[in-house]
Protein backbone atom coordinates (compact mmCIF):
# COMPACT_ATOMS: atom_id res chain seq x y z
CA UNK A 1 0.00 0.00 0.00
CA UNK A 2 2.94 2.50 0.75
CA UNK A 3 4.78 1.69 -2.19
CA UNK A 4 1.07 2.39 -4.30
CA UNK A 5 0.66 5.66 -2.45
CA UNK A 6 4.57 6.53 -3.34
CA UNK A 7 3.91 5.41 -7.19
CA UNK A 8 0.72 7.49 -7.28
CA UNK A 9 2.50 10.76 -5.74
CA UNK A 10 5.31 9.97 -7.94
CA UNK A 11 3.15 10.02 -10.82
CA UNK A 12 0.87 13.45 -9.62
CA UNK A 13 4.24 14.79 -9.00
CA UNK A 14 5.35 14.07 -12.71
CA UNK A 15 2.00 15.63 -14.59
CA UNK A 16 1.48 18.50 -12.08
CA UNK A 17 4.70 21.09 -11.88
CA UNK A 18 3.64 24.34 -10.24
CA UNK A 19 7.12 26.20 -10.40
CA UNK A 20 8.57 27.90 -8.11
CA UNK A 21 6.72 31.02 -6.28
CA UNK A 22 5.93 33.31 -8.87
CA UNK A 23 7.59 36.29 -6.71
CA UNK A 24 10.94 33.77 -6.21
CA UNK A 25 11.56 32.35 -9.28
CA UNK A 26 13.49 34.45 -12.13
CA UNK A 27 12.31 36.23 -15.22
CA UNK A 28 13.65 33.24 -18.08
CA UNK A 29 15.37 34.72 -20.54
CA UNK A 30 16.59 33.31 -23.52
CA UNK A 31 17.80 34.71 -27.26
CA UNK A 32 16.00 32.93 -30.56
CA UNK A 33 18.40 32.43 -33.32
CA UNK A 34 17.81 32.82 -37.33
CA UNK A 35 16.62 29.06 -37.75
CA UNK A 36 13.59 29.51 -35.66
CA UNK A 37 10.08 29.02 -38.07
CA UNK A 38 7.89 32.39 -37.06
CA UNK A 39 9.07 34.45 -34.61
CA UNK A 40 7.31 37.26 -35.97
CA UNK A 41 10.18 39.55 -35.47
CA UNK A 42 10.45 38.41 -31.81
CA UNK A 43 14.75 37.88 -30.75
CA UNK A 44 14.28 37.44 -27.13
CA UNK A 45 11.92 35.71 -24.39
CA UNK A 46 11.89 39.11 -23.39
CA UNK A 47 10.29 40.76 -25.91
CA UNK A 48 7.56 39.29 -24.95
CA UNK A 49 7.03 40.83 -21.30
CA UNK A 50 3.58 42.34 -20.23
CA UNK A 51 1.51 39.11 -21.35
CA UNK A 52 1.54 35.86 -20.47
CA UNK A 53 3.73 33.26 -22.32
CA UNK A 54 2.69 29.72 -23.23
CA UNK A 55 5.40 27.35 -24.34
CA UNK A 56 3.71 24.28 -25.96
CA UNK A 57 6.25 21.06 -26.55
CA UNK A 58 4.94 19.11 -29.12
CA UNK A 59 5.92 16.75 -31.35
CA UNK A 60 4.47 14.46 -34.41
CA UNK A 61 2.23 11.60 -33.20
CA UNK B 1 -5.87 22.60 -27.28
CA UNK B 2 -2.78 25.89 -27.28
CA UNK B 3 -4.13 27.00 -30.58
CA UNK B 4 -7.84 27.62 -29.41
CA UNK B 5 -6.24 28.83 -26.29
CA UNK B 6 -4.28 31.92 -28.44
CA UNK B 7 -7.59 32.11 -30.68
CA UNK B 8 -9.57 32.66 -26.93
CA UNK B 9 -7.39 34.90 -25.52
CA UNK B 10 -5.86 37.02 -28.80
CA UNK B 11 -3.18 39.60 -27.88
CA UNK B 12 -3.49 38.87 -24.02
CA UNK B 13 -1.66 35.47 -24.80
CA UNK B 14 1.56 34.84 -26.72
CA UNK B 15 1.64 30.81 -27.42
CA UNK B 16 4.80 29.78 -28.89
CA UNK B 17 5.06 26.71 -30.10
CA UNK B 18 8.38 24.52 -29.74
CA UNK B 19 8.76 21.48 -31.77
CA UNK B 20 10.64 18.74 -29.36
CA UNK B 21 11.51 15.69 -31.88
CA UNK B 22 14.08 17.05 -33.84
CA UNK B 23 12.45 17.08 -37.25
CA UNK B 24 14.19 19.41 -39.70
CA UNK B 25 12.18 23.09 -40.31
CA UNK B 26 10.77 21.97 -44.14
CA UNK B 27 9.42 18.83 -42.24
CA UNK B 28 7.50 21.07 -39.64
CA UNK B 29 6.19 23.68 -41.89
CA UNK B 30 5.12 21.51 -44.79
CA UNK B 31 3.42 19.23 -41.17
CA UNK B 32 2.07 22.56 -39.81
CA UNK B 33 0.56 23.54 -43.36
CA UNK B 34 -1.38 20.11 -43.97
CA UNK B 35 -3.03 20.52 -40.66
CA UNK B 36 -3.69 24.32 -41.37
CA UNK B 37 -1.99 25.38 -37.95
CA UNK B 38 -0.21 28.23 -39.26
CA UNK B 39 -1.30 32.09 -40.12
CA UNK B 40 -2.57 32.72 -36.54
CA UNK B 41 -0.87 35.12 -33.75
CA UNK B 42 1.11 31.79 -32.58
CA UNK B 43 4.72 31.74 -32.79
CA UNK B 44 6.96 28.52 -33.84
CA UNK B 45 10.33 27.16 -33.50
CA UNK B 46 12.25 24.10 -32.34
CA UNK B 47 14.69 25.71 -30.30
CA UNK B 48 14.15 25.41 -26.25
CA UNK B 49 13.67 28.63 -24.94
CA UNK B 50 13.17 27.66 -21.43
CA UNK B 51 13.70 24.20 -19.54
CA UNK B 52 11.14 21.44 -19.57
CA UNK B 53 11.04 18.86 -17.24
CA UNK B 54 8.22 16.90 -17.91
CA UNK B 55 8.63 13.40 -19.56
CA UNK B 56 5.62 13.65 -22.78
CA UNK B 57 4.51 15.67 -25.32
CA UNK B 58 2.65 17.81 -25.69
CA UNK B 59 3.66 19.47 -22.41
CA UNK B 60 4.08 23.27 -21.57
CA UNK B 61 5.85 25.76 -19.39
CA UNK B 62 3.32 28.83 -18.62
CA UNK B 63 5.29 32.68 -17.90
CA UNK B 64 3.38 34.74 -15.99
CA UNK B 65 3.58 38.67 -16.75
CA UNK B 66 6.81 39.17 -15.87
CA UNK B 67 8.34 36.11 -17.93
CA UNK B 68 8.54 33.96 -14.63
CA UNK B 69 7.29 30.59 -14.86
CA UNK B 70 4.65 29.96 -13.04
CA UNK B 71 3.28 26.24 -14.24
CA UNK B 72 4.24 23.15 -15.94
CA UNK B 73 3.32 19.66 -16.93
CA UNK B 74 1.16 17.72 -19.13
CA UNK B 75 -0.51 20.09 -21.53
CA UNK B 76 -3.51 17.13 -21.38
CA UNK B 77 -3.60 16.34 -17.98
CA UNK B 78 -3.29 19.69 -16.60
CA UNK B 79 -5.24 21.66 -19.73
CA UNK B 80 -8.08 23.01 -17.55
CA UNK B 81 -5.02 24.31 -14.69
CA UNK B 82 -3.61 25.70 -17.40
CA UNK B 83 -6.62 27.58 -19.21
CA UNK B 84 -7.04 29.35 -15.33
CA UNK B 85 -4.06 30.24 -14.62
CA UNK B 86 -3.69 32.20 -17.70
CA UNK B 87 -6.99 33.56 -17.70
CA UNK B 88 -5.87 34.71 -13.86
CA UNK B 89 -2.61 35.85 -15.40
CA UNK B 90 -5.36 38.31 -18.17
CA UNK B 91 -6.81 39.57 -14.99
CA UNK B 92 -4.03 40.35 -13.33
CA UNK B 93 -3.00 42.57 -16.60
CA UNK B 94 -7.00 44.21 -16.43
CA UNK B 95 -6.53 44.87 -12.37
CA UNK B 96 -3.92 46.44 -12.08
CA UNK B 97 -0.48 45.97 -10.08
CA UNK B 98 -1.36 45.22 -6.40
CA UNK B 99 2.00 45.04 -4.68
CA UNK B 100 3.26 48.89 -6.35
CA UNK B 101 3.90 51.77 -3.69
CA UNK B 102 0.28 53.80 -3.78
CA UNK B 103 2.47 56.80 -5.37
CA UNK B 104 3.57 54.72 -8.53
CA UNK B 105 0.13 53.11 -8.89
CA UNK B 106 -1.11 54.91 -11.58
CA UNK B 107 2.84 54.37 -13.29
CA UNK B 108 2.29 50.43 -12.56
CA UNK B 109 -0.84 50.20 -13.90
CA UNK B 110 -0.19 51.74 -17.24
CA UNK B 111 2.96 50.06 -17.85
CA UNK B 112 0.60 46.48 -16.73
CA UNK B 113 -1.18 47.25 -19.76
CA UNK B 114 1.30 47.88 -21.59
CA UNK B 115 1.01 52.13 -21.81
CA UNK B 116 4.79 52.90 -22.07
CA UNK B 117 4.77 56.53 -22.59
CA UNK B 118 2.72 57.31 -19.66
CA UNK B 119 3.89 55.18 -17.12
CA UNK B 120 7.56 56.67 -18.45
CA UNK B 121 6.09 60.13 -17.40
CA UNK B 122 4.29 59.01 -14.53
CA UNK B 123 7.39 57.88 -13.13
CA UNK B 124 10.13 60.60 -14.20
CA UNK B 125 7.17 63.21 -12.42
CA UNK B 126 7.43 61.30 -9.46
CA UNK B 127 11.56 60.88 -9.70
CA UNK B 128 11.65 65.12 -9.76
CA UNK B 129 8.69 65.14 -7.02
CA UNK B 130 9.38 62.77 -4.19
CA UNK B 131 11.62 63.14 -0.97
CA UNK B 132 11.36 59.67 -0.60
CA UNK B 133 14.34 57.54 -1.82
CA UNK B 134 12.92 54.27 -1.84
CA UNK B 135 10.08 55.58 -3.66
CA UNK B 136 12.28 57.37 -6.29
CA UNK B 137 14.76 54.59 -6.97
CA UNK B 138 11.37 52.26 -7.57
CA UNK B 139 10.46 54.90 -9.80
CA UNK B 140 13.55 54.99 -11.79
CA UNK B 141 13.47 51.40 -12.43
CA UNK B 142 9.51 51.69 -13.59
CA UNK B 143 10.75 54.32 -16.02
CA UNK B 144 13.78 52.12 -17.09
CA UNK B 145 11.40 49.26 -17.12
CA UNK B 146 9.16 51.13 -19.45
CA UNK B 147 12.11 52.46 -21.86
CA UNK B 148 13.56 48.97 -22.34
CA UNK B 149 10.19 47.41 -23.21
CA UNK B 150 9.40 50.39 -25.75
CA UNK B 151 13.09 50.13 -27.06
CA UNK B 152 12.30 46.11 -27.28
CA UNK B 153 8.99 46.85 -29.72
CA UNK B 154 10.89 49.48 -31.58
CA UNK B 155 13.31 46.80 -32.34
CA UNK B 156 11.02 43.97 -32.93
CA UNK B 157 9.39 46.64 -35.74
CA UNK B 158 12.68 47.45 -37.65
CA UNK B 159 13.31 43.04 -37.48
CA UNK B 160 9.40 42.94 -38.83
CA UNK B 161 10.81 45.28 -41.94
CA UNK B 162 14.13 43.74 -42.36
CA UNK B 163 12.48 40.63 -42.88
CA UNK B 164 9.82 41.96 -45.47
CA UNK B 165 6.88 41.61 -43.56
CA UNK B 166 5.79 45.28 -43.81
CA UNK B 167 1.88 44.87 -43.27
CA UNK B 168 2.66 43.35 -39.62
CA UNK B 169 5.18 45.65 -38.78
CA UNK B 170 2.66 48.62 -39.70
CA UNK B 171 -0.01 47.22 -37.33
CA UNK B 172 2.56 47.00 -34.80
CA UNK B 173 3.93 49.82 -35.46
CA UNK B 174 0.46 52.03 -35.15
CA UNK B 175 0.02 50.39 -31.69
CA UNK B 176 3.38 51.17 -30.71
CA UNK B 177 2.86 54.96 -31.46
CA UNK B 178 -0.45 54.88 -29.11
CA UNK B 179 1.84 52.72 -26.75
CA UNK B 180 4.40 55.61 -25.93
CA UNK B 181 1.80 58.35 -26.31
CA UNK B 182 3.11 61.00 -23.64
CA UNK B 183 6.97 60.92 -23.69
CA UNK B 184 8.72 62.64 -25.83
CA UNK B 185 11.75 60.60 -25.63
CA UNK B 186 9.66 56.93 -26.55
CA UNK B 187 7.33 58.92 -29.15
CA UNK B 188 10.81 59.31 -30.95
CA UNK B 189 11.03 55.93 -31.82
CA UNK B 190 8.29 56.12 -34.58
CA UNK B 191 9.59 58.08 -36.35
CA UNK B 192 12.39 56.58 -38.02
CA UNK B 193 10.24 53.13 -37.88
CA UNK B 194 7.50 55.28 -39.84
CA UNK B 195 10.45 56.29 -42.50
CA UNK B 196 11.16 53.05 -43.29
CA UNK B 197 8.12 51.50 -44.09
CA UNK B 198 6.77 54.63 -45.95
CA UNK B 199 10.31 54.64 -48.62
CA UNK B 200 9.39 54.91 -51.90
CA UNK B 201 12.07 52.34 -52.69
CA UNK B 202 9.90 49.08 -50.75
CA UNK B 203 7.22 49.95 -53.22
CA UNK B 204 7.93 46.94 -55.20
CA UNK B 205 8.88 44.59 -52.15
CA UNK B 206 5.30 46.08 -50.41
CA UNK B 207 3.27 45.23 -53.69
CA UNK B 208 4.69 41.73 -53.77
CA UNK B 209 4.04 40.83 -49.97
CA UNK B 210 0.07 41.95 -50.88
CA UNK B 211 0.22 39.76 -53.12
CA UNK B 212 1.64 36.62 -51.41
CA UNK B 213 -0.38 37.46 -48.31
CA UNK B 214 -3.63 36.62 -50.41
CA UNK B 215 -2.38 33.13 -51.30
CA UNK B 216 -1.13 33.00 -47.94
CA UNK B 217 -4.30 33.19 -46.25
CA UNK B 218 -6.35 31.20 -48.39
CA UNK B 219 -3.33 28.44 -47.91
CA UNK B 220 -3.32 28.54 -44.14
CA UNK B 221 -7.05 28.70 -43.93
CA UNK B 222 -7.96 25.76 -46.74
CA UNK B 223 -4.53 23.78 -46.16
CA UNK B 224 -1.67 23.09 -48.55
CA UNK B 225 -4.31 21.63 -51.47
CA UNK B 226 -5.79 25.35 -52.23
CA UNK B 227 -2.92 26.54 -53.60
CA UNK B 228 -1.39 24.99 -56.31
CA UNK B 229 3.05 25.49 -56.46
CA UNK B 230 2.11 27.21 -59.63
CA UNK B 231 0.33 30.12 -58.45
CA UNK B 232 3.32 30.98 -56.44
CA UNK B 233 6.08 29.92 -58.78
CA UNK B 234 4.33 32.85 -61.02
CA UNK B 235 4.08 35.52 -57.92
CA UNK B 236 8.11 34.58 -57.32
CA UNK B 237 8.87 35.17 -61.06
CA UNK B 238 6.20 38.41 -61.61
CA UNK B 239 8.22 40.13 -58.76
CA UNK B 240 11.47 38.30 -58.77
CA UNK B 241 14.47 40.14 -56.34
CA UNK B 242 11.87 40.79 -53.22
CA UNK B 243 11.17 38.86 -50.30
CA UNK B 244 8.24 37.83 -51.08
CA UNK B 245 9.50 36.03 -53.93
CA UNK B 246 11.80 34.33 -51.76
CA UNK B 247 9.24 33.27 -49.76
CA UNK B 248 6.49 32.14 -52.28
CA UNK B 249 9.48 29.94 -53.95
CA UNK B 250 9.96 28.38 -50.67
CA UNK B 251 6.27 27.79 -50.09
CA UNK B 252 6.21 25.92 -53.96
CA UNK B 253 9.00 24.07 -53.13
CA UNK B 254 7.77 22.49 -50.04
CA UNK B 255 3.98 22.16 -51.53
CA UNK B 256 5.29 20.73 -54.39
CA UNK B 257 7.19 18.13 -52.16
CA UNK B 258 4.37 17.58 -50.22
Amino acid sequence: MRIHLTSAIGLLASVVAPCQDGAAAKPAEFQFQSRSLHLDGVSRLSDLRGRPVLIEFWGRR
Amino acid sequence: MAIKLQEEFGDALQVIFVESQGHGAEEIERYGLERKWFGGKALWTSERPVRNTSSGLPSFVLLDVDGRPILEGSSIRLASQMEEAIAAEVQKIRRGPEDAPKDLKDAARDLLRGGFGSAATEAEKLIQKTEDAELAAAARALAADASGRASASAARIGRLIDEGSYLRAEDLLDEFEKAVDGSDALEALVEPLRDRLEDDALEEERKAEKALRKLESVLFAKGDDAVPPRALTKLAEKHAGTKAAARASHLAGLLADG
